[in-house]
């Protein structure tokens, strides 16, 4: 008897969740090693975690994501909105008329926000890639195929003379 | 399917730290860039004053106003005098007088209070020294602050402007001797 696997509607579920979560996790570590944080953000770390933690959410989102495409997408989308998230930290300040609206600060932001995107998108890439690759037993044992044919060993199918 | 599901929960888990991280993050950044632009220093309308008739000396008071919610430290002041007029003929665009090379003694703010500082001023350019009395005085400088919590000290622009401040008879006091 076939394992009942995850239906359609959970998965979706699941991998939107999973997403959401390593976006925040993923912008918490920007905001905590982006330089232009360095100073007012404790405590401070390395800005080699954001490789780590890039290679970590595209390895657990690898794992977990059947369709190539859709990872892509769920990939190229994670680094833009992470770092849409970054640049308004760093912008909050204006925003909540803590200091003054200048374009320059906006500018700044902005470019911030897109140096951190692009920054994030390599380990992003090949955390997914090995996560992809290595968990094919994962995602097998979790959405089990109906239609596959399960081959009987010879062994087994051979008539007694 | 248990692995699976292990994963998502691991992925919700760093979802949470990162809840909290962030939201750290943004409180800190934006507290202490709050605190930063609670403080203020100015100069006191009408105290200054020439110590010395050649425009050698002079004293002026500034007031430092801690608004935020924290108590402030404030480690130095740099402030230069700078002289707008005419010499001999020739404009004297903001130029350099002097400064105030006295060592500065740290004053501590309490949140939400203001404190006077008297300051005394040392004109150095010799060259434009004899326009003090007719120049626009104006000054520039910085501060350097600390606040109670915050590891990065803070250096904060000043820039404020005197007038004119002839050296009448009233307003010259008799100095201590250089």
């Amino acid at each position: 008897m076939m394992a009942r696997g995850i239906s359609r509607p959970v998965y979706i579920g699941l991998v939107a969740v999973q997403w959401v979560m390593l976006v925040i996790a993923h912008t918490a570590v920007l905001a905590h090693a982006g330089r232009p944080l360095e100073r007012y953000v404790t405590p401070y770390i390395s800005d080699g975690w954001i490789i780590v933690s890039g290679i970590v959410a595209g390895l657990l989102l690898g794992i977990t994501v059947r369709s190539i495409p859709l990872l892509l997408s769920l990939l190229f989308a994670f680094c833009i909105v992470s770092a849409t998230i970054y640049g308004l930290v760093i912008y909050a300040p204006s925003m909540m008329d803590i200091i003054a609206r200048a374009t320059v600060f906006q500018n700044y932001a902005m470019q911030q926000a897109v140096f951190m995107g692009l920054w994030s998108l390599m380990p992003v890439l090949g955390g997914a890639l090995i996560g992809h690759i290595a968990g094919g037993g994962v995602r097998r044992a979790a959405f089990p195929d109906p239609d596959a044919v399960t081959l009987t060993p010879w062994w087994e199918t051979r008539e007694r003379t | 399917m248990r692995v699976y599901l292990s994963i998502i929960v691991v992925s919700v888990l760093l979802g949470i730290g990162g809840i909290i991280g962030l939201s750290d993050a943004v409180s800190d950044y934006t507290g202490t860039l709050r605190t930063y632009t609670q403080i203020d220093a100015t100069y006191d309308e009408g105290s200054f004053r020439w110590l010395e008739p050649d425009f050698n000396r002079a004293s002026l008071t500034m007031t430092l106003h801690n608004d935020s919610p924290v108590d402030a430290t404030v480690i130095n002041i740099d402030l230069f005098l700078r002289f707008n007029g005419e010499l001999d003929g020739q404009i004297v665009d903001n130029a350099f007088a002097g400064a105030n090379y006295n060592r500065f003694d740290q004053v501590t703010i309490a949140a939400g209070d203001s404190q006077s500082v008297p300051l005394e001023i040392e004109v150095t350019t010799n060259s434009i020294q004899p326009i003090g009395g007719t120049a626009e005085l104006s000054l520039r400088g910085s501060m350097e602050v600390e606040f109670e919590g915050i590891e990065r000290r803070l250096t904060l622009d000043l820039a404020d402007t005197i007038g004119v401040v002839p050296a009448d008879a009233s307003s010259l006091v008799s100095g201590p001797a250089r």
